[in-house]
C-alpha cells in the first residue's frame, strides 16, 4: 500500500520562523484526508511542499514514493494543486482558462471539466476577472481537476463558496476519488464540513503536527469521561483535555481507561470535539499511531 | 507557447507597430531626401546652396530620429517583454498555478523566453535590413562618404541591432527572476541595460578588431575616415628617443601652454590648434586619432554579436537556475 | 434499485447505515436476489459519503453472506438469499401464530414485548 503522501520530519522555514516542523505523517493512496488547524498552523505550507511549490528547509517529502519536484514531469502529471489564492490569469477568458490547462498538461479531461462549468453556470466567455470570488475559485479548481492528477492538493476549497457550489464540489471529488480513485488533500477551517466526505484527518496546530490517521480508529480511541472532580488520574490514557465545572469534571482522553468507578460517565465523542479539545491545546499529541484502514478493495467497474 | 503569446500579444503587436512606423518613417524620407537630391545636385552652388542646405540639415535630423528610435529599443524591448516574462508571474503568484501544470519550470521558462524572441528577432531583422538601405541612400553630413561607420549608426545596423535586442529581452527576464516584483526588476532593468550597452559600444566593440591610428592636422578630417573612437597622443613612430627625452605628459603640458598664451582661443581639447601641432611635433611627438575604419564594419558587427551570444547564453542558463531554485 | 439516505445525528456510523438499509430492502423485497446493488460511484452521486465507506459496507454485506461481488460487473444480491427468506417467513407465520394465542389469553402489546424480551434475557444468561 503505497503512501500518496509521506512527510518525514519535513519543516519549513521563513527566516527564523518555523511555518512547519517536525511533520511526519503518511496520507494513504485513495483516501479522502482532511486538514484542520487555525490560521498559520502550517497547512498551506504543507500542502504547497506536496505540491513542489515550495521547497523543505528540514526533512522530506514525496508523493507515490517520488520526490515532490517541480522540475520532473513524472511528478507534475500525478499532482494536482489548488493554491489558497486561487491565481489565475485574470485577462483570460474562462474557456482560455481551460485551454491553457489543456496546452500545458499532457492528459487533460476537456469534456467533463468544460461541462462541470456549464453545469455550474459559468459563462465560458466571460474574462476571468469580470467573474465573483467563488466562480473564479470554481474556474481554478476545474484547472486542477482538468488533468485528472492522482493527488489533489486543496487548501481551502471550499472557502467562499456558498452552499450549492460546496455540493458541486464535494460531489465532484468524491465522484473522482469513487471512478479513479483519486487521492484527495483537502484543508478547511470546518470541521463539519469535513466530517462527511473524509476518512483520514491531520490536526496541525502551531506549525506542528498534533494527530493524523483515519476518523474511524479516532472516534474510537477517543473518550469522554464524565465525573466528580478530585480523581482524575488514568493510567495508560492521555488526557487531552479536563473541564471542571463545580464539581462535576469532564475529561476527553486518548486511550483505553479501562474499568471504570460506576462514578464515571463513559461516553463518544463526535469529531468536531476531539478537533477542538486538541486545538485548544496546542501541545498534546496523540499517542497511538493510528493504522491505515483502507483495505486494498477490488473498485467498482465505471 | 499559445499561453505566452496570448499573454503577451498586445505588447508583441505594439512593438511590431512602432518597428513599422520607423520603416515607415524611414521609406519616407528616404524618398523626400533623393528627390530633393535630384533636383539640387551633387555639389550644389549659389542660391541653390540655401535651399538645399535645408535638405541636408533635414536630412541630418531625420538621421538623429532614426538613430534615438531604434537605441531606445532594446531598452523598450527589456522592459516591456523581458522584465515582466517571469517577474509579473511571481508577483501574482500565478507561478503556484503554471508551474503546477504538466511542464517543469524550466521548460516552461524555454518555451516562454522562444515565444517572445523569436517576434523580437524578425522585428529587429527588418528593422536593420532597412537601416542599411537607408544609411547607404541618406547622409546626414556632408554629400561624401557612406556614413556607416559612425558610431552611433553602427549601433543600428547590421546585426548588431538584433544581438543586443535579444540580449535586453534575456536580461530583463533574469533581473525579474532574480527581484520577484516589477517596479524594482524594472528600475534595475533600465539602469543595468543602460550601463551594459553604454559600456559595449563605448569601449569594448571598439575594441574588438585592431584601431588604425591617423595623426591629425590642422585641416578637418572627413568623417568618411571611419568611426572615431578616442583621440590621444603618442610618440611620432620611427622617431629616435633620446636618453634624456621629457615624458609625453610633460611635452603636452607644455606645448598646452604655448599655445593657450599664443592665442587667446580656447578649443577644447587644444589639439585643434595648428601652434599647438607644431610645438609637438618639435618634440617628437604627435596627436593622434584613433578609428576603427570601414573595412572593419562587419568584423566588429560579428564579433559584438557573439559577445552578445555569450552573454545571453549565459543569462538563460542564470534564468533557468533562478526559475528552478524558487522557493515559494 | 435502492435509494439510500443518510441519518447523521442519529449516532450510528454512515457504513453501518448502509449495511443496514441493504438488508432492510432485502428483507422487504425491494432488492431480489440476483439484483444489482447501486456502484459506489452511484451511491456517491445519492449521498454525501466517502467513496470509502461504501466499500467497507458493501465488503461486510459479502462477508455476511448477503452480497456478492462479480469481477466486471459490480455488487449483486446473493440468489441462495431465497433460502434465507424462506427460514424467516416460516418464523415469521410461526411468530403470528403464538402472538394470537398470547393475544386470546389477554396480553396486550407491551406485556407481549415484554414477554419477549424477558425469554432473551433470561436466554442469554443461560449462554
Amino acid at each position: 500500500m503505497t503512501a500518496a503522501l509521506e512527510t518525514v520530519d519535513l519543516g519549513r522555514r521563513y527566516m527564523i520562523n518555523w511555518a512547519l516542523r517536525n511533520c511526519t505523517l503518511q496520507v494513504p493512496e485513495g483516501s479522502i484526508t482532511g486538514l484542520v488547524g487555525p490560521n498559520g498552523a502550517g497547512k498551506s505550507t504543507l500542502l504547497r511542499l506536496a505540491a513542489g511549490v515550495s521547497r523543505p528547509s528540514a526533512g522530506s517529502v514525496s508523493v507515490f514514493g517520488q520526490k515532490a519536484d517541480q522540475n520532473s514531469a513524472s511528478f507534475l502529471a500525478r499532482v494536482g494543486y489548488l493554491d489558497q489564492d486561487r491565481p489565475l490569469y485574470k485577462q483570460l477568458r474562462v474557456e482560455e482558462m481551460l485551454k491553457f490547462g489543456q496546452q500545458l498538461n499532457a492528459s487533460w479531461d476537456q469534456e467533463s471539466a468544460t461541462k462541470w462549468l456549464v453545469d455550474l453556470e459559468i459563462p465560458l466567455d466571460w474574462k476571468v476577472s469580470l467573474l465573483s470570488t467563488g466562480q473564479q475559485a470554481q474556474v481554478a479548481l476545474a484547472v486542477c481537476m482538468g488533468k485528472r492528477p492522482d493527488l489533489m492538493l486543496l487548501d481551502e476549497p471550499m472557502a467562499s463558496l456558498d452552499p450549492l457550489a460546496r455540493r458541486g464540489v464535494t460531489q465532484m471529488l468524491l465522484d473522482s476519488v469513487a471512478a479513479r480513485g483519486t487521492t484527495v488533500l483537502l484543508s478547511s477551517q470546518i470541521v463539519s464540513e469535513l466530517e462527511p466526505i473524509c476518512d483520514h484527518l491531520i490536526i496541525l496546530s502551531k506549525s506542528q503536527v498534533q494527530v493524523s490517521g483515519s476518523i474511524g480508529s479516532m472516534l474510537a480511541n477517543h473518550h469522554v469521561l464524565v465525573g466528580p472532580e478530585g480523581s482524575m488520574s488514568f493510567n495508560a490514557v492521555n488526557v487531552i483535555s479536563s473541564k471542571v465545572a463545580g464539581r462535576q469534571a469532564t475529561l476527553l482522553v486518548e486511550g483505553d481507561p479501562g474499568k471504570l468507578g460506576s462514578e464515571w460517565q463513559l461516553l463518544a465523542p463526535d469529531l468536531e470535539e476531539i478537533v477542538l479539545a486538541y486545538l485548544a491545546k496546542p501541545n498534546a499529541r496523540q499517542t497511538a499511531s493510528s493504522e491505515v484502514s483502507i483495505e486494498t478493495i477490488d473498485r467498482d467497474p465505471s | 507557447m499559445w499561453l505566452t503569446w496570448r499573454r503577451y500579444r498586445v505588447r508583441i503587436i505594439l512593438m511590431a507597430l512602432y518597428a513599422l512606423a520607423l520603416i515607415v518613417f524611414m521609406i519616407i524620407t528616404e524618398r523626400a531626401y533623393q528627390s530633393a537630391l535630384s533636383s539640387c545636385g551633387l555639389r550644389p552652388t549659389g542660391s541653390q546652396l540655401r535651399a538645399c542646405s535645408g535638405v541636408i540639415s533635414g536630412a541630418e535630423s531625420h538621421d538623429s530620429w532614426v538613430v534615438v528610435g531604434l537605441g531606445i529599443l532594446p531598452f523598450l524591448i527589456g522592459l516591456i517583454l523581458g522584465t515582466p516574462l517571469v517577474a509579473s508571474e511571481l508577483e501574482a503568484k500565478t507561478n503556484r498555478l503554471a508551474w503546477t501544470q504538466g511542464v517543469t519550470r524550466t521548460r516552461w521558462l524555454l518555451v516562454s523566453w522562444l515565444t517572445l524572441v523569436i517576434p523580437v528577432v524578425i522585428a529587429m531583422s527588418l528593422l536593420a535590413l532597412t537601416v542599411q538601405w537607408w544609411l547607404t541612400h541618406v547622409r546626414a553630413s556632408d554629400f561624401v562618404g557612406t556614413g556607416l561607420i559612425q558610431s552611433n549608426q553602427f549601433g543600428i545596423s547590421g546585426v548588431a541591432p538584433i544581438a543586443a535586442a535579444v540580449f535586453a529581452l534575456s536580461f530583463g527576464a533574469v533581473v525579474g527572476a532574480l527581484w520577484g516584483r516589477m517596479s524594482w526588476s524594472v528600475a534595475a532593468t533600465l539602469v543595468g541595460l543602460w550601463l551594459v550597452l553604454g559600456t559595449m559600444m563605448g569601449w569594448i566593440v571598439p575594441s574588438l578588431a585592431p584601431q588604425v591610428a591617423v595623426p591629425v592636422s590642422a585641416a578637418k578630417l572627413p568623417s568618411s575616415l571611419g568611426w572615431l573612437v578616442s583621440a590621444g597622443v603618442r610618440r611620432i613612430p620611427d622617431v629616435r628617443v633620446g636618453p634624456h627625452a621629457s615624458s609625453v605628459t610633460s611635452i603636452v603640458q607644455h606645448c598646452t601652454n604655448i599655445a593657450n598664451s599664443s592665442s587667446n582661443l580656447q578649443s577644447g581639447g587644444g589639439h585643434v590648434s595648428l601652434v599647438y601641432l607644431q610645438c609637438l611635433n618639435s618634440h617628437g611627438v604627435q596627436a593622434v586619432d584613433f578609428y576603427q575604419p570601414p573595412s572593419h564594419y562587419w568584423i566588429l558587427q560579428w564579433r559584438e554579436a557573439g559577445v552578445y551570444f555569450v552573454l545571453v547564453a549565459a543569462l538563460l542558463g542564470l534564468s533557468m537556475w533562478l526559475v528552478r531554485r524558487w522557493r515559494a | 434499485m435502492i435509494e439510500f439516505r443518510l441519518d447523521r445525528r442519529s449516532g450510528v456510523p454512515a457504513y453501518r447505515q448502509i449495511i443496514d438499509q441493504v438488508r432492510h430492502a432485502i428483507q422487504l423485497g425491494i432488492l431480489q436476489p440476483g439484483d444489482q446493488l447501486p456502484t459506489v460511484r452511484e451511491v456517491v452521486k445519492q449521498i454525501t459519503i466517502n467513496p470509502n465507506t461504501v466499500h467497507r459496507a458493501y465488503l461486510e454485506l459479502e462477508l455476511q453472506g448477503l452480497t456478492e461481488g462479480r469481477i466486471g460487473s459490480g455488487t449483486f444480491v446473493r440468489q441462495s438469499l431465497s433460502e434465507i427468506s424462506n427460514q424467516q417467513t416460516k418464523l415469521l407465520s410461526q411468530l403470528e401464530l403464538w402472538i394470537r394465542r398470547a393475544q386470546k389469553a389477554g396480553l396486550g402489546a407491551e406485556a407481549i414485548e415484554a414477554l419477549i424480551a424477558e425469554a432473551m434475557h433470561s436466554m442469554k444468561e443461560e449462554e
